[in-house]
């Protein structure tokens, strides 16, 4: 880390030592602000609405890639976790809202524990076995569906769907209740603790008898399930499964909030509620492409460089 | 002067396994399917299965280096795209055209892991994200079909030369060439050492960013000769795929016994291993008894099966 | 003899952030000379080899190579010059076999860049043969075993024209019979007229092998001398220095019994233990004394459960020895690695966070933490033990070395262990922490709990410990106690030639 030159005045040390380590804070002031004079209707409440609407899945989903890549690994499979969760959903329409959500939860743990098993049991790289799933997962998803979407009605899924409590819409509600639950166990129990420790340096976690074991397989079965939340979150919203289109390239960019949020792929460090920003700048930077004409492909491009460029960085500070 | 031992037939145990595992299949398909080692078939399944042969040649190169490389199937499918835009200045244009896009793709990913030195799988990821943006982009449209002189091109690329698929051909003379590169130059040499001890290479003198770097330029060329390839079998450029192809190229490289760890391996392991899923896919669809879906889960499941044995045989001999 | 020495260091000085790490030091290789560098760790042998191979460059002195004045800006200049180093993890690419590891980078070429594989071999045959290296041409490197390994990278440094080799403890992995055919290629290379710097931990080889031998403690030189003058307590007592003034002596002679926690019965795990015995009493403090590579960490890791024996026994409180470290820490049996980098903190975590984490489940409360009994927990052990940080919140990594360890001794302290195995609690710290470290070791003893304390200064075992048990190339060879216990008794012991002689 370069040290803050002798001639800067004391204020702007002390902006500085405010901001080490929360430059995401910053960056997400600015494009609030480039966004505010350059997107028409961007600082209303609509807007601000919508976009936290936008961003519940991508949130749910790097919540729980945040805790497998503290431990030093990936899951790619959590895209097509939300295919299958939506298509279970479906199928456990006529039970019930309770059977469907635990369905969802269940398919999404059940995968998740499946990659944490074969990467802790064998010893495998995390990014093959959950290449592997993010394949056999969907294509499993469209076998039981046979590859169709299902249109349905129902008002519960509706109401989970669209539907609001307090003027506030339900599903930002409960993802923000979810980020904050994790953010809660990491910080504050043995668990999010050891998480940490494991990435951090596996051999002194082993040493200090930490179950490094138990704790990679926890995190895997935490994102696996929050990924099955998001494929009922995404169901209830579209109102239909889609085994195909759901959560493609969704690891991407929940990778990417990760990061921008101050995880460091390499493991040892969980920022849960930094990945909840970065997801918010993401979405932010998307949309204002897209509101300002951009267009989707180049935007695309945009967010691919942005991730390079937080990556790049990360590697250089460490 | 004491006598030189001359070298030992190396009897190659995963390569051997993976001829078995072939025979096996060519076995099962014979007893399903009397059509299935008909000539017709087999040339077919050559020709179908020549851009996943290529894919799983670059990729070969990229995992004996220790790293991975996700983007092949995108820029796969925007080279496709760009034949098809250029087929009309001729073929040979075309392929050149589409072999350089692929290369130039190649080492961006080269310059991010071997220069920046960001985790090939995220910087393959990325690129893999980045093109689909760009080829939406570009071309603004998702399948790109070929209209000016498409019977002409369809000609070649579902012709015949010397009886064989015009593929087969190509994909056996870069097979060739990514054999000579690998186990006969210094570059190839270069490739095993990084993958196997990118320290100890490091100290022996290796330049390894320059190895990693090309490396992904190779397999970034390979996969635009892919591209091409395809084109001008299907007749049109396709911009939406995703991992999918990849997926089968890795697990095509795995089969043959090149380590997904690194060091290990090599084409000739490479070309059995595609040949392995080829027929197995091919044995599906004739046979129809397994759904295109169900075939996915297969698909996955084989990746995650060579995955979870390679892990195995390497955890034991670390004990 | 009139010939210029191969290599000759001169007044060589070097500084880390100021820190002194060499001082004034002098060092010269002759042709076909085996020169013993020898000193424990921190006394700078491996800061001078790295002056002499170019890794470093000094802040003042003189490099002289074949009698010319010279300066490497990189290893890669050191080896142009003939100077090689052999290190002790060997760097070669294991999965490739022999042939292409000697040839690597350099392969020779027929028309068209192809490599010649036939000359490849034909080679390297030749030249492994020539230095006695049976070695199977076929096979990964990686499945040879080191002492082929080492051959192997031997081969290679001369082939690139090295003439003065250093080989870093070369025989610290291997077994008996690897040794004795490692030193006999290296007499051979002696023979050639390759000059030799030959670090090890273990006296044998160097009276067996060496022509001189230099000594180096705290980045200070203190003999050189030709090997056939030395003596071994000399030599030891050279290494491992005078008692340290600041640790006041306790020995207090034992009252009644002590009740022993923690028993080894001929323990071994080859290679590094190949038979340890020893006893933890109640109150007590055992010095396991041994020069370094004498298997200190791997007996160590052995009582902890954090590698399984493969022979003997551990006892702990009567009951068979921990399988895991997991159940060492629930019976009462803490341990405090060697390495504090690699096996001890999370560098990127505080040290609250590094201090509390084997305490951490008892401090729950429906499976949180409680913060509050946690800060004070931290707070309690960072005034006992008088860790100097910021604040509990500070980056560990942000810590001296001294305030490093003294968390992570905090970390074992605060579950209240009956037995604490420290392994080098006081390597590479500052004076004042040291002291610090061993007053707490003391007044932990006195408190009733069983003591392991190994170290690389012998004066603190010395004034530490009340019973000092001997290793040696994974022996226990006897325990020494009471009036013993001193630092000649001790260097005595550890040089004896026959092991009947210690008991």
């Amino acid at each position: 880390m370069t040290a803050a030159p002798a001639s800067s005045p004391p204020f702007m040390g002390r902006l500085r030592a405010l901001l080490r380590g929360r430059e995401i804070l910053l960056a997400l002031a600015i494009v609030i602000l480039l966004n505010a004079i350059f997107t028409s209707n961007f600082a209303s409440w609509r807007n601000v609405e919508i976009t936290l609407i936008q961003m519940v899945f991508v949130a749910l989903v790097a919540t729980g890639i945040t805790l497998v890549i503290a431990t030093g690994g990936i899951d790619l499979s959590v895209g097509a976790v939300m295919g299958l969760a939506s298509v279970v959903a479906v199928a456990l329409m006529p039970y019930g809202i309770i059977a469907m959500a635990a369905g969802c939860l269940g398919a999404g743990l059940a995968v998740g524990l499946f990659n944490g098993a074969l990467i802790v049991g064998f010893g495998v790289q995390p990014l093959l076995v959950t290449l592997g799933s993010l394949i056999w997962v969907r294509g499993l998803a469209q076998y039981l569906s046979g590859g169709r979407k299902e249109y349905f009605e129902d008002a519960a899924m509706q109401f989970l769907g669209i539907g609001r409590v307090w003027g506030l819409p339900l599903q930002v509600i409960i993802a923000a209740i979810v980020v904050a639950v994790v953010a809660l166990v990491v910080a504050h129990t043995v668990f999010g603790r050891r998480l940490v420790m494991v990435g951090g340096n596996p051999a002194a976690a082993r040493l200090a008898g930490v179950p490094a074991g138990r704790t990679i397989l926890a995190a895997y079965a935490l994102c696996g399930l929050l990924a099955g939340l998001a494929g009922l979150f995404i169901t209830a919203r579209v109102g239909s499964s889609d085994p195909t289109n759901f959560g493609v390239l969704i690891e991407l960019d929940a990778i990417a909030a990760a990061v921008v949020g101050g995880t460091v792929l390499a493991g040892g460090r969980a920022r849960v509620v930094g990945t909840a920003v970065g997801a918010l700048l993401l979405q932010l930077t998307t949309a204002a492409m897209i509101m300002n004409n951009v267009g989707f492909a180049v935007a695309l491009v945009v967010k691919a460089a942005l991730i390079l460029c937080v990556v790049a960085l990360q590697r250089r500070r460490v | 002067m004491t006598a030189v031992p001359a070298a030992r037939l190396r009897l190659d145990g995963r390569l051997i396994a993976a001829v078995l595992a072939l025979v096996l299949v060519l076995a099962i398909g014979a007893w399903r399917n009397p059509e299935f080692l008909g000539a017709e078939n087999i040339l077919n399944v050559l020709r179908q299965n020549a851009v996943l042969m290529l894919l799983a040649i670059g990729m070969t190169f990229v995992i004996i280096s220790g790293g991975i490389d996700l983007s092949v199937g995108s820029i796969l499918a925007f080279t496709s795209v760009v034949t098809v835009k250029l087929a009309p200045q001729g073929l040979p244009f075309a392929a050149g055209a589409a072999v350089l896009t692929g290369l130039g793709l190649g080492m961006v990913n080269g310059l991010l892991v071997a220069r920046l030195h960001i985790a090939p799988f995220i910087a393959t990821l990325v690129t893999l994200l980045a093109l689909r943006g760009l080829t939406l982009a570009v071309f603004g449209e998702e399948t790109v079909a070929l209209t000016e002189g498409r019977s002409k091109i369809l000609a070649f690329g579902r012709g015949f030369v010397l009886g064989l698929p015009v593929q087969v051909p190509i994909v056996v003379a870069v097979l060739v060439a990514a054999w000579v590169l690998l186990t006969q130059t210094r570059f190839g040499r270069a490739v095993y050492a990084v993958g196997g001890s990118e320290d100890s290479a490091r100290l022996l003198g290796i330049d390894v960013a320059t190895t990693r770097f090309a490396v992904y330029g190779l397999s970034g060329a390979i996969a635009g000769l892919a591209g091409f390839l395809f084109a001008v079998r299907i007749g049109a450029g396709i911009t939406n795929y995703g991992l999918g192809l990849e997926l089968d190229a890795i697990t095509a490289v795995a089969l043959g016994g090149t380590l997904l760890s690194g060091g290990v391996g090599g084409v000739a392991g490479t070309a059995v291993g595609v040949l392995i899923v080829g027929f197995l896919f091919n044995l599906f669809n004739l046979d129809a008894t397994l759904d295109t879906f169900l075939q996915k889960v297969v698909r996955g499941g084989l990746l995650t099966v060579v995955v979870v044995m390679q892990g195995t045989i390497l955890q034991r001999r670390r004990q | 003899m009139d010939i210029a020495p191969l290599a000759r260091l001169s007044g060589i000085e070097k500084r880390f952030d100021g820190v002194l790490a060499l001082a004034d030091v002098n060092f010269d290789l002759r042709a076909g000379e085996v020169h013993a560098l020898l000193g424990e760790n921190g006394a700078g042998k491996s800061t001078l080899i790295k002056v002499l191979t170019g890794v470093y460059q000094p802040d003042a002195g003189v490099i002289e190579v074949g009698g010319r004045v010279t300066t490497f800006r990189n290893p890669a200049e050191a080896q142009t010059a003939g100077i090689v180093t052999i290190h002790q993890e060997i760097h070669l690419v294991p999965t490739l076999d022999a042939v292409a590891n000697l040839h690597l980078g350099r392969e020779p070429r027929l028309p068209w860049g192809l490599v010649d594989h036939r000359r490849m071999r034909r080679e390297a045959a030749g030249m492994l043969a020539r230095y006695g290296a049976n070695v199977d041409l076929d096979r990964p490197v990686g499945e040879l075993g080191v002492a082929v390994q080492q051959q192997i990278a031997i081969v290679r440094a001369l082939s690139l024209g090295g003439r003065v080799l250093v080989m870093d403890e070369p025989t610290s992995a291997l077994t008996h019979r690897e040794v004795d055919h490692l030193l006999s290629i290296t007499e051979r290379l002696r023979a050639d007229g390759i000059g030799i710097v030959y670090i090890t931990h273990r006296l044998d080889e160097v009276f067996r092998l060496a022509d001189r031998v230099t000594v180096l403690r705290d980045g200070r030189l203190v003999l050189t001398e030709p090997a056939a003058e030395m003596k071994r307590p000399r030599l030891v007592s050279a290494m491992l220095g005078r008692p340290v003034a600041a640790a006041a002596p306790r020995n207090q002679p034992m009252a009644g019994e002590a009740v022993t926690v923690l028993a080894a019965r001929a323990i071994a795990r080859e290679p590094r233990v190949t038979g340890a015995s020893l006893e933890m009493a109640q109150g007590t403090i055992l010095g396991l004394a041994g020069l370094q590579g004498s298997g200190r960490t791997e007996l160590m890791r052995l009582l902890f459960g954090a590698d399984r024996p493969t022979s003997g026994e551990v006892l702990l409180n009567g009951a068979p020895g921990p399988r895991s470290p997991v159940q060492a820490l629930a019976r009462g049996l803490a341990y405090l690695p060697e390495d504090r980098k690699a096996d001890g903190i999370v560098p990127d975590l505080s040290v609250r966070e590094n201090l509390s984490l084997i305490l951490l489940p008892r401090l729950t409360r429906w499976g949180f933490i409680s913060r509050s009994r946690e800060r004070a927990e931290v707070a309690r052990f960072m005034t006992q033990l008088g860790v100097k940080a910021a604040s509990p919140e500070t980056r560990i990594r942000d810590l001296s070395g001294g305030n490093q360890q003294k968390v992570l001794i905090a970390r074992l302290l605060c579950t209240a262990p009956d037995a604490l195995l420290l392994d080098d609690p006081m390597r590479g710290i500052d004076v004042g922490a040291k002291a610090d470290i061993a007053r707490l070791i003391a007044d932990l003893a006195e408190k009733g709990m069983a003591v392991l304390l190994t170290s690389s200064e012998l004066g603190e075992i010395a004034a530490l410990c009340d019973r000092v048990t001997i290793l040696r190339d994974g022996r226990t060879l006897g325990t020494l106690a009471g009036s013993d216990v001193t630092f000649a008794g001790l260097a005595e012991a550890i040089a004896a030639d026959d092991p009947a002689e210690a008991a």
